[in-house]
Formats: structure tokens, sequence, C-alpha cells
């Protein structure tokens, strides 16, 4: 299978926190890979590195072929060939969802104000809300309302690779539904690789192909997530039951 | 004892170190600002609303504190030159104060206040909430998009805000000493304009944009490097205005010993 992401050795530290302990991972491309991990186990870490948000100590990330650093990542462009959903919406309060949802497309694509309207209904539409809120600010919005708008946005550049940070966190369950559901729809629409990072196993069940879980750093089992039930693997048991006993130690000091 | 004599070393040690490393924060991100203020993409549209924000909006403050000023700064010297019968330098220190000093550091600590805090906190509740890194992901450099527009903003308009404060300044001089000094109006304003040379006038312009710069980067630099949730904004917004208030006295020390003095 033709591998779209290969993290290698990757290894970052806060202090003398180790979060990423030589981490090997590989996504495979047009496929949705799903990150599960306790909290402080380094999902948003990873996430981060491979965005070039954080600066990882030693490792290497690859995008298809190209050796991704700061330098890369501007020469190849890839920040237009990818979409982020963060977990809190991270939508730009000062600006309406109209200029929201079509940030930084101008320059990218040179269209008009009147066209960046169309295209921001046109995206709105994808995510199920009502054309109408275009001239409305986030704040105006409701949590479930922003994270939609925050995901047109996340497609709005047809993104190759869609990342999600804890898609379904601080949203009632049947929203959480609406919103794996929709991120079912976008990634089969756009065609795009997804990774997700997520401790909410019902979402990861609904969106995964693959799950990789992360255990102090490390990746600990990798698998389709159809082999989850039955992997003989006790951590990853643990993890999908939720149960306190088990291998996995909460250092509740931490 | 001992224990003590070692505690001593350690927190001056502690503190050197704490020191160094925010002066050389700041020169990174000062050497960051120079090379995103002269590669393009340029955001003209965020620096027009940025000189209305901090320039346009700040005119009542300005205009007000300076009103006072002048008024207060009449009376002083008024009261003060009767004492050896120096009544008629009212108009000619009023002019000078308030074009050399009082316009300029008056307007840069109001500014400080007003714009530096608001900078800070906006800026600082972006870093919590992630939008700073969502400006990454939609290839859009925060610091071009979020940083240079202001600070460029602060530079154009605080010397533009200084030229009101120095005419409204001595206007409330004016107006002091007219209506409640028994000084002639005609006189009052002749002295004004005899005094008056275009240094005094410049020096002041030279330090409002000095200050502008403060300003603006020190609530950009404060609210960026934000760590911490609600805490750390307000921590930021008043590292920012503590920061910015002392950098402008300092730098008007500076400021008027290399004008006046060479």
């Amino acid at each position: 299978m033709n591998k779209i992401i290969k993290i290698k050795e990757l290894s970052k530290s806060f202090g003398n926190k180790k979060i990423l302990n030589e981490l090997n991972l590989e996504i495979e491309k047009n496929t949705s890979m799903v990150i599960i991990g306790g909290s402080g186990t380094g999902k948003s870490v990873l996430i981060k590195s491979i965005l070039g948000l954080l600066k990882p100590d030693s490792g290497e990330i690859y995008y298809d072929s190209f050796l991704l650093n700061e330098k890369s990542r501007k020469e190849i462009n890839f920040h237009s060939k990818i979409g982020m959903l963060f977990q809190g919406a991270a939508l730009f309060d000062s600006l309406p969802v109209w200029e929201n949802i079509t940030f930084g497309l101008e320059k990218l694509r040179s269209l008009k104000n009147i066209d960046l309207r169309d295209l921001a209904v046109d995206k709105l539409k994808k995510v199920g809300l009502d054309p109408s809120v275009i001239y409305l600010y986030p704040s105006e919005l409701s949590g479930g309302m922003q994270k939609r708008v925050a995901l047109a946005r996340a497609i709005a550049r047809d993104p190759e690779l869609l990342f999600f940070d804890e898609p379904t966190t601080g949203l009632d369950p049947i929203m959480a539904d609406i919103i794996n559901n929709l991120i079912n729809e976008v990634i089969r629409e756009v065609g795009a690789t997804a990774i997700t990072i997520t401790h909410d196993m019902e979402s990861a069940r609904k969106i995964a192909n693959n799950i990789s879980m992360l255990y102090k750093g490390k990746v600990i089992w990798t698998g389709k997530a159809s082999e989850i039930d039955n992997s003989d693997n006790e951590y990853l048991d643990q993890f999908i039951k939720g149960k306190s006993v088990g291998p996995i130690k909460i250092n509740i000091n931490d | 004892m001992l224990k003590l004599l070692n505690i001593i070393p350690f927190t001056i040690g502690k503190y050197i170190l704490t020191m160094s490393s925010v002066i050389g924060n700041i020169a990174l991100f000062f050497y960051d600002f120079i090379i995103c203020l002269f590669t393009p993409p340029f955001y003209l549209k965020s620096l027009k609303n940025q000189i209305i924000k901090i320039g346009y909006n700040s005119l009542p403050v300005i205009g007000l504190t300076a009103f006072f000023t002048g008024g207060v700064l009449a009376l002083q010297i008024y009261i003060g030159g009767s004492r050896f019968n120096a009544e008629n330098i009212v108009a000619s220190i009023v002019a000078l104060g308030i074009t050399r000093e009082l316009g300029p550091v008056i307007a840069g600590l109001m500014l400080a206040g007003r714009v530096s805090a608001s900078i800070s906190a906006e800026i600082a509740t972006m870093r919590v909430t992630e939008q700073i890194d969502a400006l990454v992901t939609l290839s859009t450099n925060p610091m071009k998009y979020l940083v240079v527009p202001r600070v460029i903003a602060a530079l154009i308009s605080l010397p533009i805000l200084v030229i009101i404060a120095d005419v409204i300044g001595i206007m409330g001089g004016f107006v002091v000493g007219t209506k409640s000094l028994g000084f002639i109006e005609q006189s009052y304003i002749k002295n004004t304009i005899d005094i008056i040379e275009f240094k005094d006038v410049a020096s002041g312009l030279i330090k409002a944009a000095v200050f502008g710069f403060i300003v603006a980067f020190m609530g950009c630099y404060h609210g960026y490097n934000s760590t911490g949730g609600a805490q750390g904004v307000g921590k930021s917004t008043t590292q920012a205005v503590v920061s910015a208030s002392i950098l402008i006295l300092a730098a008007n020390y500076i400021l008027t010993s290399i004008v006046f003095t060479s």
C-alpha cells in the first residue's frame, strides 16, 4: 500500500518529561487512521509535530517522499494540502463565518469576495449548516455549530490530508454522532486521508479504517479497526473497555 | 545559617538566568519581526484596521489627558513662578514642556495602558484557544498577519496622536492661563509661538515613534508567548503594560539625553 505519512524514531521532550519516545508510525493513503490513547500519552504532540506547530527533538517525518521540516513545508506548500479541525474549533472570533471558512483562499486561488462567499455557502451545505449563518460571528454560534464551521474551514481547500483533534470532545452524544457521520462523509467526498486523535472509542470505531494506540510516547498496537476487540493486547483491551484495573498505570501525580 | 547563605547566590543566579533568557527571547522575536517586515505577503487591510483601532480610537483618551496636563502645568508654573515674580514664563514653559516631554510621554503611557493591554490580551487569547496554530495550518504566518500590522500601525499612529496632544495640551494651558490666571490671549499665543522651535516638536515626534513601537511590540511579544489559560492571559497583559511603561520612561531619558545634550 501507498504510505502518505511515515514517521521514524520521533522523539520530543518538555523539560525532563519525555512525551514522544522514538515513535514509529505509517499511515496509508486514502484511509482513516485513528490514534487512540489516554491523556498525556503524546497524541496532540504527535499531530502538532506533523503539522509543524512543534519542532521534534529528533526523528523524521515523511510526507509522500518529502522529508518534512520548516523549509520543505514551505517549498511544497504543505499547509495548502491539509485541513485541521482543532479541539476547540479555533475559529477566528474577529471574522464572520464566511471569512473564517475562506481564510487565506483569496491568495491561494485569487478569488474575489463574491466567489469566496459562494464557496463558503457550498462548504456550509456540506457540513449541514444553513447558508444564512455566513454573516454571523463565531461567538454567536453554539458549540456544535462552531465545530461544523471549523470542519467546513478544514475542507475548504480540498485537502489531501485531514487532521481531527478530539472531534467529539465537549459535544452531546447526538451532536457527537452527527460530527462522526459528517467526518465519514467528508472523507469519502473529498477523498482525503484522515488522521484523528481521540479517546472516544465510540467515535474511533465509527470513523476508523485503522487504529493505532499510543502509550508512553510509543505506538504499542496498530491494526484494522475491526481487529481491536480480539487483539490479545492487554493494554488495548483495558483502554477500549475503560477499566481502571490493568497494565496501564495512571500516575495521578503526573 | 549556612543554608541561608546558600540561598542568596542561588536566588541571584536564578534571577540573572531568567533575565538573560527573556532578553534573548525578545531579541529573537525582534529578529523574526524584522524579517517578516520586509517579506511579502503584506496585510494592508489589517494595517488599516489597526490604525483605526490604535490611532483613531485613542483620540478621546489622548485629547482629554493632554488637555488636563496642559492645564495643570500652567497652574503649577504660575504658582511656582509667582514666588520669584516670574509668572510671565507660563506660556513658554507650557509650550516646551508639552512638546518636548509631556506630550509624547503622556500619550505613550496612555497607549501602553490602552493598546498594549488590548493587543496582549487579544493575541494571548488567540494563543490559548489555538487560533494562532490555526493560522499556521491555513498557510498564514502569524508574525506577518498579527504582529507586523499592529507594530507598524502604532509606529505611524503615535506621532500623529502626539501632534494632536501637543496642540490640545497647549490649548489646555491657554484656557487655564487666560480664563483663570488673567493672561491676555494675544500675548499668550505670541509667547507660545515665539518660544517653540522645530527641534522641540521634532524630538517629541521621534520619541513618539519609538514609544509607539515599544507599546505594540511589548503587547505582541507578551501575548504571543502567553501560556497557561485564562491566568496566563491575565499575566501576559500585566507584563505587557508594565514592561511597556518602564521601557517608555527609560527610552525617554535616553532619547532626551541624545537629542538635547549633543
